[in-house]
């Protein structure tokens, strides 16, 4: 019977269906302004791709900070237990997973069996999550896409002292104003990701083999930084974007 | 035009806010209002979940009211210095710290907080200084004679008197409290009550009877006794009450140690726990999904963190400032007694002791996981996360980390707090 996993972020709504234990359909889109749309949209391009209709789908667990917005969720469970759960049937060997999604990152750390033993969520501040990384983008007019190609241009960095999103934001003008290249401050700006990150991690101490899920594990730039600051591997699946709602998918699956 | 009628739109507001504050200034000021305002508990015409809370409310409306008379010699008190002296003495005190909570509780924090902030009390602060300085420069508190502060467990408030002394041109008597628990610091202790007593007497014109500070130390381990009856049904799995409803009687820890109502409330309150208790196993009610312990205090303002968890089945059946951790007292010794039970607070000194505490509440309430609510500018409380982590962590007790503030309500995000919450259920599923 086939289930499914839907995962309303503040930046993008993912949908996963399973069937038989395989992804029968997986849907990023942007959430934009209203999240009922995103999910009825995903939903919807997620039931043509699997030729599903809503009612065959046997149990649907919603997830995400838009969770509680979900009509047809049977059950609603955090991005917490599900980015953990999504990690672990990636990976079974997985013991630290590290999300770091449109509004907030995390770290959780996981038993043998991908259940979270404990977890740690930054501060309530967007620095070092996508949002950041999405304004930092805007003010250098540089699509996502070519950050971490232009990073890698050089070795340089110009440090970005300010914590705050809005504060960092102006900074990056004035050192574009300043005439600053902009490779140096991408990789002040991965920089500052990086540090705000391996300061989380550091606190809820890396265990095992780690897994970097959410969107910004697609930042080839920012998953390196991250590697060699924390001085180990980062394994980051094909589509981390999905993890959190594979995780919810899978949890569906289970629940029946 | 429109810009002048705009300009004396905003003006009339400001005019009317400001008469709207010295009259509900005067108002407060009328010890009336809180005779008036034990009347109507006394005749039932509030409802409360628990006699005892009613008897509570009565007795706190009681001591507003002295403190505001006109005539009141009354002594400003920190949080966590000894109340037994005023007691003894027959006069009146007031904690800026608990006002603050009360303010918060009633919803009008916001006021105080922005007024102390436009006058460079700067956001870093405590909010419980912060919001009480509030009050004091809008002139809402009743008027001191003089200030009492304690250093341990919490240095701001020794900084906060000061400056408050300062204000005022009231004296600024201080306790200090050393951080060894042995015979030198206890004498030391002991000294510097039989100072702060002369001063009392000096500024009060009255003479401390002996016999008045044993009764007022009788009292405070009666109500030891009383308040460990209530934490020992707490244990119960079906016991009803939870950190929401504690958080009230916390003014007796605060305000009520050595009056002869305090133990009388406590043991009203034990007298309703067994009858609940009773009633909830006659009806073969079920007992929380998981019990957790509250480390620190959980924010005062109106939040539903607590109703929120209760809603998800867990309850929060102890907090760590309910826990009574000083021995029995012994009125023939007054003053040791009080400089002991100060001395032997779990939060003063190395943090192995609040460890120690935390294991033993841990294992006497049976929880499944703790929350540590970090509150924004306590030093003491959040500078001993780490081990407190570390130490649960060996233990095996999982330990959620909130941030947050008791009294500021203008970073409280609920939908952040929720995840945190669902998360860390879930981790306890």
């Amino acid at each position: 019977m086939p289930v499914a996993g839907i995962d309303i972020g503040s930046l993008s709504t993912e949908v996963v269906i399973l069937h038989e234990g395989k992804i029968a359909a997986a849907v990023i889109l942007p959430t934009g302004a209203s999240s009922k749309t995103a999910i009825n949209r995903a939903m919807g391009q997620a039931l043509l791709q699997s030729g599903f209709s809503l009612d065959a789908l046997e149990r649907i667990v919603a997830t995400g900070y838009g969770r509680v917005s979900v009509p047809f969720a049977h059950e609603k469970v955090t991005e917490i237990t599900c980015h953990g759960r999504g990690a672990h049937f990636l990976d079974p060997a997985v013991r630290t997973v590290i999300d770091i999604g449109g509004q907030d990152s995390k770290v959780i750390c996981l038993n043998g069996q991908g259940k979270v033993v404990d977890f740690l969520m930054n501060e309530k501040c967007a620095a070092g999550t996508g949002r950041f990384l999405e304004v930092m983008c805007q003010a250098l007019e540089v699509d996502l896409d070519d950050f971490s190609r232009l990073a890698g241009r050089t070795g340089k960095t110009v440090p970005i002292s300010s914590m705050c999103t809005v504060f960092a934001e102006s900074e990056v003008v004035s050192l574009i104003a300043e005439g600053y290249p902009r490779e140096q401050i991408i990789r002040g700006i991965i920089d500052s990701i990086v540090e705000r990150t391996e300061l989380m991690a550091n606190r809820i101490g890396i265990m095992g083999k780690l897994m970097m899920t959410g969107g910004v594990a697609k930042n080839q730039a920012v998953v390196q930084a991250l590697q060699e600051k924390l001085g180990t591997k980062i394994e980051v699946p094909e589509e981390p974007q999905l993890v959190g709602a594979l995780g919810a998918a899978l949890l569906a699956q289970e629940e029946m | 035009m429109a810009h002048g009628l705009l300009k004396l739109g905003t003006d009339l507001n400001q005019i009317g806010k400001k008469i709207a504050r010295g009259v509900s200034r005067h108002i407060l000021h009328w010890p009336l209002l809180y005779s008036l305002g034990q009347e109507t508990v006394r005749r039932g015409l509030l409802k409360f979940p628990y006699e005892s809370k009613r008897m509570l409310v009565d007795y706190g409306m009681g001591q507003i009211k002295e403190a505001y008379r006109r005539n009141a010699v009354l002594v400003w008190s920190s949080a966590f210095s000894p109340t037994e002296l005023y007691y003894a003495l027959g006069i009146t005190h007031f904690s800026p710290e608990v006002a603050s909570a009360m303010v918060a509780s009633f919803g009008f924090q916001e006021m105080f907080l922005k007024e102390a902030e436009s006058r460079w009390w700067g956001r870093d602060n405590c909010a419980f200084h912060r919001c009480a300085m509030g009050g004091v420069f809008l002139d809402y508190f009743p008027r001191p004679r003089a200030f009492c502060a304690s250093t341990h467990l919490c240095d701001g408030a020794v900084l906060l008197f000061n400056n408050l002394a300062a204000r005022y041109r009231r004296p600024f008597f201080l306790l200090d409290t050393p951080l060894k628990q042995d015979h030198g610091a206890l004498n030391y202790v002991v000294q510097q009550l039989k100072s702060i007593i002369a001063s009392l007497e000096e500024l009060s014109g009255k003479k401390m009877q002996a016999e008045k500070l044993e009764e007022a130390v009788a009292c405070a381990e009666a109500a030891r006794r009383e308040l460990e009856e209530v934490n020992r049904l707490r244990r119960h799995p079906l016991s009803p009450f939870n950190t929401r409803d504690a958080i009230a009687y916390l003014y007796l820890y605060f305000n009520g140690v050595g009056s002869p109502v305090t133990p009388h409330i406590y043991n009203t309150l034990a007298w309703e726990l067994k009858e609940k208790i009773n009633g909830a196993e006659a009806a073969a009610l079920k007992p929380p999904r998981f019990r957790l312990l509250w480390l620190h205090m959980p924010p005062i303002y109106r939040n539903n963190m607590l109703a929120y968890l209760e809603g998800k089945g867990a309850r929060a059946v102890f907090e760590e400032f309910s826990h009574v951790y000083w021995e029995p007292m012994d009125p023939g010794r007054p003053l040791h007694s009080i400089a002991r039970r100060m001395l032997s607070h779990f939060g003063h000194g190395p943090v192995e002791r609040r460890l120690h505490a935390i294991k033993t509440m841990v294992e006497r309430y049976k929880v499944d996981g703790v929350i540590h609510f970090s509150h924004w500018g306590c030093r003491q409380n959040c500078g001993s996360v780490k081990a407190i982590r570390d130490f649960l962590r060996r233990e095996g007790i999982p330990l959620l980390l909130l941030d947050g503030d008791c009294i500021d309500n203008r970073n409280y995000a609920p939908g952040q707090v929720q995840t945190r919450i669902d998360g860390f259920l879930e981790m306890l599923a």
